[in-house]
Parts: structure tokens; sequence; C-alpha cells
């Protein structure tokens, strides 16, 4: 297999989704690092903690490297990399390779203290956030009609009593 | 809101009142939560920070509390105001230093303030005088009950609050209380105490948070656990140390004055003496020779001078303050030259030290 980018031997194999579309992506070393898919050593200004508990968890499982949030587009190399999560969905998209670093940080995984008076638990996303999240994705392919679509009904959504 | 104004006052968390205020300046308690329908801070766009920042002050300023939130856009202050604001601790220094659109919402008593756009889209804080981390929690509780009401919280079954960072993840909440421990320092039993406070999960750090130096002998204890335990477990585990805490550096403190009551007093004496009549002095040498002053105070080696005097030399010598106090810009040297000027006129009607 070669590279997307320049023809080379692929080395590094992830998988993107993109509006909702499976991409497979190859590329050699040198060709990741320009697109920033392989995790750096080391880089300041980060939660240190979390940094340090994320790269020595190392029984991930392995298609935890090629996924990224449809939400965001946060990808776990990227979580890895710099410590925080880009939205709440990462919480569920990388739950099976946040449970380990949690544990480490909390020892415990558990939630069992305060709880919103209203449902508001991500497990059940309500419209508005799905058309956010829609939103986002139309931006981010620079579908502005779609996005315009998108943004009256949140608009609307949110204006009504 | 005016803060030229503020800088003349005092938040009352200097006050020097509230239960064992002798030895715990103060107490503060936050928590970190984010709106479901947005990306974290670090991914979100200028335009959806704008709009978090709409949704997030329109609900502070509208809930009704005994005195009303007063919204600053941090984002348009100097520099200098943003560092006055850290120094105040009434926002952190990564919100001072941060990039974007962010603002902060404070009431006149200083004592809750809240925070849009930080590495969460909301923070809210409750910081008291003494010894009072449950009344800083239910004060917060309140007012996150009353934005709940409006906003969607991002919040999962399984993680609870969800926060950018995973280290805050589940209540969000961080309990601080800081304490003054002079004595403990002194006779080098500090480190002891803080070996056994990492062992049950709780963090030590400097006056200003993270990273910073125990400068002026003053440190925060604060939990490290945010998730797996209840709010109220977490207090717990705050509530079971801290009074034994307070207990050893009385004990420590009697102890010097029964065995050497005159090194003691040498040493608070001197360290007076310098802060009346000095015509230079860093901040890092202020803060500890306030301290030896402020424990001096509490043993009556010095007499008619106030806790609450020191307590507000100690925040009116940071470098913003001063600078605010002056009313322009200082270099380095130029703050020292200002702060020994400052400190001797604070001083200059002020009792000797006691014989």
């Amino acid at each position: 297999m070669t590279c997307d980018d320049c023809g080379q031997p692929a080395t590094v194999h992830t998988l993107e989704v993109v509006g909702g579309t499976k991409q497979e992506i190859h590329l050699c070393r040198a060709c990741a690092d320009k697109r920033n898919l392989i995790p750096a050593g080391k880089s300041p200004n980060l939660p240190a903690v979390v940094q340090k508990i994320a790269t020595s968890v190392s029984v991930l499982p392995m298609d935890m490297a090629k996924i990224r949030c449809p939400d965001c587009g946060l990808s776990y190399m990227e979580f890895r990399k710099h410590g925080r999560l880009g939205c709440p969905n990462d919480y569920l998209v990388f739950r099976q390779a946040l449970l380990p670093i949690l544990d480490r940080i909390h020892r415990g995984t558990h939630h069992t203290g305060k709880q919103p008076a209203k449902d508001c638990r991500i497990e059940k996303p309500d419209e508005i956030y799905r058309l956010r999240c829609q939103l986002r994705q139309a931006v981010l392919q620079e579908d502005f009609e779609q996005a315009a679509k998108f943004r009256d009904l949140i608009r609307e959504r949110e204006t009504r009593p | 809101m005016n803060l030229d104004e503020f800088a003349t006052r005092n938040g009352e968390w200097l006050g020097g009142s509230g239960p064992d205020s002798d030895i715990v300046i103060s107490s503060r308690l936050r928590v970190a939560r984010n709106l479901a329908d947005f990306q974290f801070c670090t991914r979100a766009t200028e335009s959806e920070r704008r709009e978090i920042e709409a949704i997030l002050k329109r609900c502070a300023t509208s809930i009704k509390l005994a005195e009303p939130l007063e919204y600053v856009d941090v984002a348009s202050l100097s520099q200098l105001d943003r560092l006055f604001l850290v120094e105040r601790q009434l926002i952190s220094r990564e919100h001072a230093n941060g990039t974007g659109c962010r603002g902060a919402a404070i009431t006149a008593r200083e004592d809750i303030s809240l925070m849009f756009n930080e590495e969460d889209h909301l923070r809210i804080q409750c910081i008291r005088s003494g010894y009072s981390i449950r009344q800083c929690w239910e004060v917060v509780d309140r007012i996150d009950d009353m934005i709940e009401e409006q906003v969607r919280y991002a919040f999962s079954e399984e993680f609870g609050y969800l926060t950018a960072c995973p280290t805050n993840v589940g209540t969000g909440i961080r309990a601080s209380v800081m304490l003054h421990l002079p004595a403990l320092a002194m006779t080098k039993q500090i480190d002891r105490v803080f070996r056994a406070l990492q062992k049950i999960q709780l963090a030590v750090r400097g006056l200003y948070g993270e990273g910073s130096q125990a400068s002026g002998d003053f440190y925060q204890i604060s939990n490290n656990i945010t998730l797996g335990k209840t709010e109220s477990e977490i207090l717990g585990n705050i509530e079971q140390v801290v009074p034994q805490i307070v207990q050893y550096e009385r004990s420590a403190r009697t102890k010097l004055v029964e065995e050497s009551r005159e090194t003691l007093h040498d040493r608070v004496s001197r360290a007076y003496g310098i802060l009346r009549t000095a015509q230079t002095i860093s901040s890092e040498e202020t803060m500890h020779l306030l301290s030896s002053v402020r424990m001096g105070v509490n043993l009556d080696l010095i007499e008619g001078l106030g806790i609450e005097t020191i307590n507000d030399l100690f925040i009116h010598t940071q470098p913003a303050h001063l600078q605010k106090l002056e009313g322009q810009l200082l270099e380095s040297e130029e703050r020292n030259v200002a702060r020994a000027r400052y400190l001797r006129s604070r001083l200059a009607n002020a009792p000797e030290s006691n014989n």
C-alpha cells in the first residue's frame, strides 16, 4: 500500500468519518507527521497528567487510533497529544479508551454526584443538539446552503416557546 | 464594572474573619460546566464562543441573588486589569492569558465569580474568608441550579458533568482551602503533612494555584478527584484533614513560643522592622516578611495591628494592585520602590513590636 500524499510505502493507516461516510487514509510516516496524525513526544502547556496517563495506557483497542468524533472531528490521537477533549460527544466516542484513563486519574469511572433536575443526558440527545452537529458538519464541508438551512431550523426550535 | 474602584478596597475573602481565620485564610470552591449543544472551548469557533458567552451572560445577569452579578468583558480588558483580577482570585491565570471571546461575572463583595469560555464554557466559583468550604458549596450549588433551569448542560449518566479535561469530569468540583502555615514550615514538619495529604488524593499548591510557589507560607489544599465520589464525600475528605492541620499548626506555634520565644520574637520584630523602613523591596521578600508578622500578630507578639491589615497588605503589594494604586505601569525596579513606599505609609502609624 502506498502513501496517499506522496506515493512512498504507507505505514500509518487511519479511518476518518466525514459526513457519515468512512474514508480510509494511508500515509507514510513523514506525511502523517505533516498532517499531525502522530502524537508528539511532549508538548508544553498541557494537562501533563492526562497526557502522561493517556500515553502510558498501552492496551489501546486497535481501532481507537483510527477513530474520529463525527461531531467535532477530534481524533483519539489528537486527544492523546493535547489531553483535552473537543466536545461532549467525545466521551461516548472514545469511551473504551477513556475508561482506563479515568480510572487512573480518579480511581473510579462512574459518576455518583449531583444530577441535573431535567434530563439532559447526552446518551439521549435532543433535536437541537443533533441539528448543531449537522450544522458543524455542513460548515466543515463548506456546504453553506445546507448550513444556512440547519441554522434556521435551530433558530426556529430555540424561539419556540 | 469599575475596576479602579475595586483596587481601593478588598474582597470579602480577605476580611480575616470566619472560622479559624488565624490559620485558614479562605475557602474556595468552583464547579466546571459545559453547554450540551456546543463544542468545548478549545475547538469552538469564535462565533460559537460569542454565542456561548451571550447565553451564559444572559443567564448569569438574570438570576436572583442577594447581590447581582456584574458582567466583565475579560477579552477587552488591559493586561494589567486582567492580572489584577487574577490577584484577587476572581479569574484564573489561564483565563487572563487566554484568547478570544471570554468574560466573567462578579458580585460587588467578590464572593461569587463566574467565568465564561475558560477551559470550560462555565465555571462557577464562591470564595469566603476563613474555613467555610460547605457554605461555598451551598452557594455554588444554588447558582448552578438556577443556571441549569435556563440551559442544557453537557451531562452523561455514566460520567456526570462533561468537561474539556478528563481531570474535571463527574462533579466538576474543585474545593480548596488556603492555609497559612509558618510554624509548620519553620519547624520543617510541613513535608510530612504534604506526604500524608498526597496519600489521600489531596493536592497542595501555592497561593495562586497550579504550579505556583508556596510564597509567604501559604498553601492551598484541594481535591484531585472529581469522579466516582459525591460532592459531599469530596468535601468530607478535605474536612477530615483541615482541622487536623490547623491543630498541628497551632501546636507548632505554641511550642515555638514556649521553647524559643526570644528567637521567634526577634524574627517577627526584624520582619516588622524591615517592612516599616525598607526603601526598595521585592514581592517575594514582602510575602516572606508579612508571613512572619502575621504569625506575630496571631501570637500577640505585635499588638494593635489587625489581621485584616496584614491580609490587605498581602494583596495590595502584588504587582497589578500596586500599579493600580499608583495609577501607572511600573517596571519591576520601580515597583519595588513603590512597594516599599506603600508599606512604610501603611505601617507608619502602626504600633511598635511588643516588648
